[in-house]
């Protein structure tokens, strides 16, 4: 889960980071209460990035305090960049800097461990900018390994190398670092952080993503509000699907779901055979309604609501029910949840569906979908684990095409 | 020969006394996998099927002085300390099945289990298969019928696609040595660079099948272990992820360790590291039967 800006400052405030004077405006606490002293700076409050070359940060000088209301009363009613606005930040401006430095400590594939990111040239563009060289000189970003059973040690080493001519850089890295371990954060990220000419350090911007995993021991993030990684609060399928997952503790079934624009209904199974037919679903020119995937033995019951969710998308043209051999989930008992889902659809099935599927009991559950399909007059077409997952696909495609 | 499990394996299986322990006890001893202990704290001195059970690893570890891995059948928010006392009883091998295990705790016990010399396997490790000789995990459920021994390697971050990839190659006459899950966590304890140079070793693997999909740079690693050759035989690749790359950066598929990221990670970048170092990516499971076999026949 990604943090607003605003919310990322108040993390970073609570492990002794000093960020700048502000206030969040929302339509429950509008803009009239708005106290500080100007020159300010506005930022619309988003999880996606580009924000200031978007025009998302606005800088107003002392008697400019109307324009000022005046734009963010828009950006909160009208939106902005035909993005919701539901926040948005406003900060004094900062003194007296002598230098903005880019820091962050994510987790490392490479090393499978933390690392620190820094660059001595931060402030907004820096992906870009970082981009541009990448294609001269390989590293323009510093990557700093951290000892995980040893960080104070490598946040002293690190220290040394990147802020060489001051001594309250250690003291930032292990605030950083607090930041980062104790909130299970996957990304901490301080761009720019200002450093002033008395040598002491200002977070001016915070973007910092929770690992949603380690939701389990911080009861303290029940009051984030619902989000997604598309900048935008989940659909009411995506919040249904979640809380399909949620009804039991067996397997998965909607841990996962996006909501998209596309006809073709999916139910997958596993991680990585639901991305194999994804990308055949995308080269075959068919567009999906959404993804989703069930896996690890789940129940019945959850198959049943799930398949329900994903039939109830109007003008749906189509349906791919697909997975690989399974390992251990229980063929029968899942797709006889299939069936119950798609019987229990509240408008009437007239798409074709299409099936891939094997592993224990395949054959039996076959049988029994074959019947159910007959029963209640469903174009379903079965295939076993004696046909390649991804030659479902272009039978779909045909079958749509008729239609 | 194959690697890492073999009929000398002797396997403890901690959370043996709940449900999926004991089924997953069950289907390992079918396999002809050695299980000669279980833990469960507070259930110590029961029989689950004959097998012993103990409080904890260091008891089983000083009656059981033979036990060289350990699988873990124990819900995600538990695998820290499970897995950490497995490791601190130096069991060569440990396996961890559970999903959603956080980043923290797995970064944690990974750096333990290097500490240690212990080889960790996932988390979201369906398990491992030496076909014939022995299995650990779920990995291929009570019957293991799409497997059969012979002389590929399969090495996997999804569990479902060492199970259909497996069964194309077995319907087609390939057996394979080993096959591996290793996990779709953005951190697993042992990746494809980790297993490359055990299958170069291993004489009765002629090939190795690596099946990988988008984020992270597990797949780039693999590269780098060609270019040292450490990995001299044929690698054939199967990446997946092209359609979740045309959507946001962040968002994460099925498997928590497949994201979107602009610079790392990306399926393309991917392909163009194994493809620079003479492995061969294929685009779909078809096409990689036909070039395992012609590989074969080389």
């Amino acid at each position: 889960m990604r943090l607003y800006e605003f919310e990322g400052k108040k993390l970073l405030t609570a492990t002794g980071f000093v960020v700048p004077t502000g206030q969040v405006v929302s339509f429950s606490f509008p803009v009239d209460i708005l106290e500080l002293s100007f020159p300010i700076f506005s930022k619309v409050q988003i999880l996606g990035g580009n924000r200031a070359q978007r025009g998302g940060v606005v800088r107003f000088e002392k008697g400019e305090e109307k324009v000022a209301k005046k734009m963010i009363e828009k950006w909160l009613k009208n939106g902005w960049n035909e993005e919701k606005i539901e926040y948005v930040l406003i900060e004094q401006s900062i003194q007296n800097i002598k230098q903005e430095h880019y820091l962050a400590m994510r987790w490392d594939t490479a090393t499978r461990g933390p690392v620190a990111l820094y660059s001595t040239q931060g402030g907004s563009g820096i992906e870009e900018r970082q981009k541009r060289e990448k294609a001269k000189t390989e590293h323009t970003l510093g990557t700093y390994p951290i000892d995980i059973k040893f960080a104070d040690q490598s946040l002293q080493i690190i220290a040394t190398k990147i802020f060489p001519h001051n001594a309250r850089g250690k003291g930032i890295l292990q605030k950083l670092w607090q930041a980062f371990y104790t909130n299970d954060a996957t990304l901490v990220e301080i761009n720019p952080l200002f450093e002033l000419t008395d040598g002491t350090f200002i977070a001016g911007d915070a973007k910092i993503d929770l690992d949603d995993l380690a939701a389990f021991r911080h009861s303290e993030w029940e009051s984030y509000s619902k989000r997604t990684p598309f900048s935008r609060p989940p659909t009411a399928m995506e919040q249904e699907a979640k809380n399909i997952n949620a009804m039991d503790h067996r397997g998965v079934a909607g841990a996962s779901f996006f909501e998209f624009d596309g006809d073709i209904g999916i139910m997958a199974s596993g991680g990585g055979a639901s991305l194999l037919v994804m990308d055949a679903l995308m080269a075959s020119g068919l567009k999906p309604a959404n993804y989703t995937e069930y896996s690890g033995n789940p129940s019945r019951e959850k198959v049943a609501e799930l398949t329900k969710l994903v039939v109830s998308k109007p003008g749906l043209k189509g349906l791919l029910v697909i997975g690989g051999n399974a390992n251990f989930t229980d063929i029968f008992e899942t797709l006889a949840g299939v069936m119950d889902g798609l019987e229990s659809a509240k408008q009437k099935l007239h798409f074709p569906i299409v099936v891939r599927r094997g592993g224990p009991r395949w054959q039996e559950a076959f049988e029994m979908v074959r019947e159910r399909a007959t029963k209640n007059n469903l174009d379903v077409t079965l295939f076993g684990p004696e046909t390649s997952m991804l030659e479902a696909v272009p039978v779909l495609v045909k079958k749509v095409r008729k239609t | 020969m194959a690697i890492l499990i073999n009929n000398t394996t002797n396997c403890l299986i901690q959370g043996i006394t709940g449900l999926e322990g004991q089924k997953v006890s069950a289907w390992m001893r079918a396999s002809g996998t050695k299980v000669v202990a279980g833990v469960t704290p507070g259930k110590g001195g029961q029989f689950v099927d004959g097998v012993p059970v103990f409080n904890s690893v260091a008891e089983a570890v000083t009656a059981f002085p033979t036990i060289n891995l350990t699988t873990i059948y124990a819900p995600a928010r538990f695998v820290r300390s499970a897995a950490q006392e497995a490791i601190e009883a130096k069991i060569s091998i440990v396996h961890v099945i559970a999903e959603n295990v956080p980043t923290r705790d797995t970064a944690e016990l990974i750096a333990l289990a290097r500490q240690h010399h212990v080889t960790l396997i996932g988390p979201s490790s369906i398990g491992l298969i030496s076909p014939g000789k022995a299995k650990v995990g779920s990995i291929g459920g009570e019957t293991n019928n799409q497997f059969i021994g012979g002389p590929i390697g399969l090495i996997s971050k999804s569990g479902g696609m060492c199970s259909e990839v497996s069964l194309l190659l077995t319907r087609n006459g390939i057996g394979q040595s080993t096959v591996v899950g290793i996990g779709g966590d953005r951190f697993v304890g042992t990746t494809f660079a980790d297993l490359l140079p055990l299958f170069e070793q291993d004489k009765e693997t002629k090939g190795v099948v690596l099946i990988g999909e988008l984020g992270g740079t597990y797949e780039e690693d693999a590269a780098a272990i060609l270019e040292k050759k450490q990995f001299t035989k044929p690698l054939i690749a199967l990446i997946t992820g092209l359609f979740a790359e045309t959507l946001p950066q962040g968002v994460s598929f099925g498997h928590a360790g497949a994201i979107v990221d602009k610079y790392i990670g990306t399926r393309a970048g991917k392909i163009a590291a194994l493809t620079k170092v003479g492995a061969i990516v294929v685009a779909t499971p078809d096409e990689l039967l036909e070039v395992v076999l012609a590989s074969l026949r080389q």
